[in-house]
Parts: C-alpha cells; structure tokens; sequence
C-alpha cells in the first residue's frame, strides 16, 4: 500500500500526557503550556470551520476553557489533542448554527439577499494572517478555497479540515465526529470532489 | 463501471486506502479514460493547496483570552449558553424535556474548582482550625451558613468517555449535589456509630473509586481521623482561602447583599459570581514565592502589575507588597507561578511561623490599610531563593 500522502502529523507529542496530570493535580502552568502547544490546531481549526477571525478567537478560548473545567475527568484514553478538537468542532458546530440564525435574522431585517446560511459565510470570510510558508500559495487560489470550503456543508467541511488541512488520521476524526471511518471515508470522498468541482479550472 | 464509479474511489487512493485489488483496476481505467487522469490531477493540487489553509498563526493573545475567561466567566453561564442554545433550535420538545430533567435533577448552578492552579496547604487540622475559628466568630447566622455549606458535596457528575458532550460543554463539570446532609443526619440518627465517629465516612462514600471529586469538608467531624492521601488532594481542590466566603465582608458585599436578599442561599451566590468569589479571601493574602532570579522576577511583576491596574511597594528586600483588584487574584497567581514556585501561606502557616521558628521566617503580616476598596486586595509576596 503506497504511504498515506497527507498525514501530515509531526509525530506524537510524547509530554503532553505529562501535563495533563499534572494539570490535573491544580498546575495552573502546566494548563498554559497545553494552551500554548495546542493553540495553533485549536485555532486554525476553528477558523477553517467558521471562517471568521474573531469567532474562531472566541471558540479556541472557550474550548481551552472547557478543557479546563473538564481536566479532572479527561482520562487519556485519547491524546489530548484529539480530545481537544472534539472540544473545539463542538463548539464551532453549536457557535455556527446559532450565528447562522442571527445572521438570518439580520439578513431578513435589513433585506439583504445573501443566500443560504452556507453561502453567507464564504461572504464574511476576510483571511487573518497567513503563516509565513503561506506565501505559497497564491492568495488569489487561497481566497477561492476558503469560499468553496464555505459551501460545504458543515460536517463534509469538518472532514475536510480535520483530514486535508490538519492532517489527521481517519480514526481520529472518527472520534472526534463520533462516527464510523467508513463513514468519514465516504463524506470526505463527497467533499473533496465536491471542492474540487468548485474549483474546476482554478487549481 | 463508470467514470462516476471511479471517482468514488478517488479519494481513497490518493490516502493510499483502497484495496489492492480495487486499485489495480482503477489504475487501469486511469491509463484508458481521457477525463478521470485530469480529476485525480486536480484533487491532488487540491489537498496539497488545503494544506496550506492551516497554516496560520494563532492570535498572540488567545492564552490570555483564555486566563480572562477562567477568571470571570462563571461555570453557569457556559451551562445557561447551551440551554439557551438548545431551547432556541429545533428540537424543541426533546431539549424542553432534558432540560427539565436537568433542571430537576440538580439544582441550577453548578460549580467547578476555582482556577486551582496553585498550591494549597495541606493540612489535617484544617477541621479543628476552623470549628474553633468559628466559635470565635460567635456569628450564629454565618456559622448557619457554613453549616449549610459544609453539608454539601461536591460531586463529579458521570463522565461519559471525558469527553465532550453534545451540548459542547466539555466533559461534565462539577456540580452541586447535597444528598450529603440527608446521608449524615441519617446515619447519625439511626444509631450508625460508625458514621459518629467517624464523621467524614458518609461523605467520603459519595465518592466512588477512580472518580475525582471536590468534598467541601465536613466541618462537623471533630475527630481528625487521618484521612487517606486521595482525599487529602481531593479537599485541597477546594480552594483552602474558600473558607473566607463568609468572614469576608470585602469581597462584593453589594452583590453579596442583593444576592442574598433576592433569596439566594450563599452557594448560589458563590456560583453566579464565579470562582473569584470561591477564592475570595481576607482583605490581605500573604504568599511565598519562589523564585530563581529575583530581579527578573520582581521586574515581570511589575510589567503584569501596569496592566492589572495594581500597585507596588517594596518595604525590604525579602518582602513585597501589592495592591490589586480582587479580579486578578488569581491571574496574580498565575503570573507568580510562571517565574516560580508559589505558596499562598494559611492562618496555620503563619501560627506556626510565630511560634516554632526564632527568628520567623517572615515578618507578621500587616493588616490592610482600613481605607482599602472593598474591590482591592492587599497580597504580601514573601521572596525566597529557589536553590
């Protein structure tokens, strides 16, 4: 079997479970360190998933926040990482279905015609700072992705994320999602096709 | 077969996951099909222009987002979100009934150990202390309270597999649970001698093995029974200063007032304010701090202390002595604890210090200058070397 191209995974983070006990044990610097290892997936996850700065911001913190309440119960029978991404697409799924609302209510009051919920979003997409090897991409190409990633429905998009942008294994992603890998396989084959249709011509 | 067909199989081949014999026969089609080479192309561009999505740098001030949140937000609003959350979406019958459950089922509020990240003392005597602190206190309503409070357990609802739920509330918090006075009294009542003497036996009991959870300690105990290490650790969680809820007047006393006269017992109270009220403590703190390079350390402090809006004053060499608001208490911690080991001293620290040790090892604390805001609090940072 050909060696699988995109994990992208830096290797196991083998101290994580280390601070996680001693968080555990009220180590408030061990928490910080989590924080600061883990912040960039957090974030960058969330991001992908709602494509705005600020809520994904906001959902990082409040998922680094939960994490930390629930510390006392997280028993490692995943990685931490793994964990805290259930943490923050739970979120980004709550946050997102909630914001869709409002924003159909602010769309019906001010009697703007923005289509769908899915398709509001790619509108309010305005790119944070790309890390320094984004240069790569070209920002024209990088602006149409962030769209179609847009029209994807929200759980093809999580798959997406978690699979092509993270790096993720299927099995992790089926953990996180709480389903099967047949089924992260079949949703990812959708959406990426469906991606690449979007892009016909631009890739 | 199709092209379409084909196509379904993709995406598996390029992770590399499709079966040997599916994979043959897909690259065989790929030498004879004039459109499916071209998708196979493109999705491979694809994945390696998504890659690149991820790189992006996460806000400079996301931890400190973070620290803000754990001090001020309280528990109970996160729980009240998803209610409202799941009250506003569509399920609207199937989330009404859970939701009654739930409200049912515990009481409103619930509680998780204040941003522990700091070390308390551990003490065995903490019951004797504490029942002769309050005979001195002469105080019947307060000591009703504690009563009250000392009767509650604090409990680590089930956790299903640790992780998040499909509320995204991760995990399942701590929550208020006060089966504990009723186990008492009833043990105590029907003759349960075991229970008597013991004391703290029908609430250690309300934890079963594995789990972790917070004991607001049974002040009624007076024997000081060893108790075992776990449940040493386990009573530490709660946040020893946490015992000044209710000799602390500075704390808030406007909300603390409005609070209780809207009906509210004490521990509602501490849970809509948050952990600070929790950690809230006497108008001064006195703490030990560790610390390897002194003026480095003492010069971070005073970086953070712009900041907080606190000040500074440097009575000698060994001593510090900050005024900051009662919100960034336990960010002051926080910052401690980064350049180095801290130790927030107890009454029975500072007994011992008068009366074991010639000279003492620090000074008697000052009391707080009688014009301190109720908002303010004085924290005393004694500097030891870390070698």
């Amino acid at each position: 079997m050909d060696p699988d191209p995109v994990s992208h995974q830096a290797g196991p983070i083998d101290d994580d479970g280390q601070l996680v006990r001693r968080c555990q044990r009220g180590d408030g610097a061990a928490f910080e360190a989590l924080v600061l290892r883990h912040q960039q997936q957090a974030f960058a996850v969330a991001l992908r998933m709602l494509g705005d700065y600020t809520e994904a911001k906001e959902v990082a913190q409040d998922a680094f926040v939960s994490a930390y309440r629930a510390i006392g119960n997280f028993r490692q029978q995943a990685k931490f990482s793994t964990w805290l991404l259930t943490i923050v697409t739970n979120l980004c799924r709550n946050r997102r279905r909630w914001w869709a609302r409002r924003k159909r209510f602010v769309v019906a009051s001010l009697d703007d015609p923005l289509q769908s919920d899915e398709g509001s979003m790619a509108e309010q997409v305005a790119d944070p700072s790309p890390g320094p090897s984004a240069q790569a991409l070209n920002a024209e190409l990088r602006q149409h992705l962030i769209e179609a990633l847009g029209l994807l429905d929200a759980s093809s998009r999580a798959v997406v994320v978690l699979r092509d942008v993270e790096g993720l294994s299927y099995e992790e992603i089926a953990h996180i999602l709480r389903c099967q890998v047949g089924t992260v396989k079949s949703r990812l084959n959708r959406a990426r096709l469906r991606l690449r249709a979007l892009l016909d011509g631009r890739l | 077969m199709q092209c379409e067909d084909y196509q379904r199989w993709l995406s598996s081949y390029v992770d590399g996951l499709l079966q040997a014999d599916q994979r043959r026969e897909l690259e065989a089609h790929l030498t004879t099909c004039p459109t499916c080479p071209a998708t196979l192309a493109s999705m491979q561009k694809l994945l390696v222009s998504l890659r690149q999505l991820g790189d992006v740098e996460a806000p400079t001030d996301l931890l400190r987002g973070v620290q803000k949140k754990l001090v001020a937000e309280p528990a109970w609003e996160n729980w009240f979100a998803s209610i409202r959350y799941v009250l506003s979406g569509h399920r609207l019958a199937v989330a009404l009934t859970a939701a009654l459950v739930v409200v049912i089922a515990t009481p409103l509020f619930r509680q998780q150990p204040a941003y522990k990240a700091y070390e308390l003392t551990k003490t065995d005597k903490k019951d004797a202390v504490l029942s002769s602190r309050l005979k001195e206190r002469k105080n019947v309503a307060s000591e009703e309270r504690a009563r009250d409070r000392d009767e509650r357990i604090l409990r680590p609802s089930t956790a299903v597999g640790g992780a998040a739920t499909n509320s995204g509330i991760a995990g399942d918090e701590y929550e208020y649970a006060e089966p504990s006075s009723l186990a008492i009294q009833g043990d105590l009542e029907s003759g349960d001698k075991r229970a008597d003497q013991k004391g703290t036996m029908s609430l250690s009991r309300q934890l079963s093995d594995g789990q972790r959870g917070v004991i607001l300690e049974n002040r009624r105990a007076d024997s000081s029974q060893p108790k075992s290490k776990e449940e040493i650790d386990d009573l530490r969680i709660v946040d020893e200063t946490g015992e000044g809820t209710d000799r602390d007047p500075a704390i808030s006393s406007e909300s603390k007032r409005s609070d209780v006269s809207a009906g509210m017992t004490w521990e509602e109270h501490v849970a809509l304010r948050g952990p600070m009220a929790q950690t809230s403590v006497a108008p001064s703190v006195q703490v030990e701090w560790t610390i390897s390079d002194r003026a480095k350390a003492v010069e971070g402090l005073r970086t953070w202390l712009v900041s907080a809006k606190g000040t500074l004053q440097q009575p000698n060499e060994e001593r510090l002595v900050l005024q900051i608001p009662r919100t960034a208490y336990a960010a002051l911690l926080n910052e401690l604890s980064r350049q180095g080991h801290v130790h927030v001293l107890t009454r029975d620290d500072l007994e011992k210090n008068k009366s074991n040790e010639s000279p003492a090892k620090y000074p008697a604390p000052s009391s707080a200058p009688s014009d301190l805001p109720p908002d303010r609090l004085v924290v005393e940072l004694y500097l030891l070397n870390s070698q």
